[in-house]
């Protein structure tokens, strides 16, 4: 099932600049996808620039899902369990603009 | 006694007063009607019981998650994380499903990051949490049995 996802996800944690290995991504994205079946991922934040060390993982989402509040929490604590960092989601499922939303989508890292 | 029992026998009276505080105010929330209701629509008065039942459930959890790492520790777990903690209280039936604990720790948490303006996510999460209360009520049961039964002590 990740055979090609995995080669992608691969292309992107060794092209694009950010601090996120391969099976960390193909494990974000599994987990997101969990809880937000059609979900446009991108990683934002700390984790884009190369030049700094450590930090959260900050994903953006955008998902058609109407209800986003529990799954947004669970995926955040699965996700904190799995990466072994604090985990911070903003999920953009078109019912309302945030600027954090076009912050987080101009300047992150597309992961699927 | 040994001293580990007996600070387990400590946090045990604790968390029987802390469930008092809980069901208090989990009973006010439900009394007034604040479940389902827009926060920016509370009054001030509500808004204050709303923020009692956050801050006592996230104590009562957090408190909740310190004795079952206690009695984990008691029966001589490796515990290296958590996770470990929870395996191990399932394994003994003291939690049902490691998954409802972990649902209780999500919301608390993704409702503590919430602004007040984000009702789309906050009321939903505020009914979860209501939810949940029962969840952590019915493992505080079974932690209290299991250390009566298998570490005599309460």
């Amino acid at each position: 099932m990740f055979g090609v996802l995995g080669y992608a996800m691969r292309y992107i944690a060794e092209v694009k600049n950010m601090r996120m290995n391969s099976e960390q991504i193909e494990l974000t994205v599994k987990v997101i996808r969990k809880y937000f079946a059609d979900a446009a991922v991108w990683l934002f934040g700390s984790r884009v620039d190369d030049n700094r060390k450590g930090g959260d993982f900050d994903f953006y989402i955008e998902t058609s899902l109407p209800d986003i509040a529990l799954p947004m929490a669970r995926a955040r604590g699965e996700l904190t369990d799995s990466l072994g960092m604090k985990v911070d989601l903003a999920v953009n499922n078109h019912s309302g603009d945030k600027p954090i939303f076009r912050i987080a989508k101009s300047s992150g890292v597309r992961l699927a | 006694m040994t001293p580990h029992r007996e600070l387990i026998s400590g946090k045990l009276r604790h968390m029987g007063r802390m469930r008092e505080y809980l069901a208090h105010s989990h009973g006010n929330l439900l009394a007034h009607g604040i479940v389902g209701k827009p926060v920016a629509s509370l009054t001030l008065d509500e808004s204050e019981i709303l923020a009692a039942f956050r801050m006592r459930f996230s104590e009562y959890q957090e408190h909740l998650g310190k004795l079952l790492r206690a009695i984990a520790q008691e029966e001589e777990v490796e515990i290296t994380g958590f996770s470990d903690v929870l395996a191990f209280a399932e394994k003994a039936e003291i939690v049902a499903n490691a998954d409802d604990w972990k649902k209780a720790r999500d919301v608390r948490n993704q409702i503590n990051h919430e602004y007040e303006e984000n009702e789309r996510i906050l009321t939903p999460l505020i009914a979860e949490m209501a939810n949940c209360v029962p969840t952590l009520f019915a493992i505080h049961d079974k932690a209290a049995t299991y250390c009566s039964n298998r570490l005599d002590v309460k």
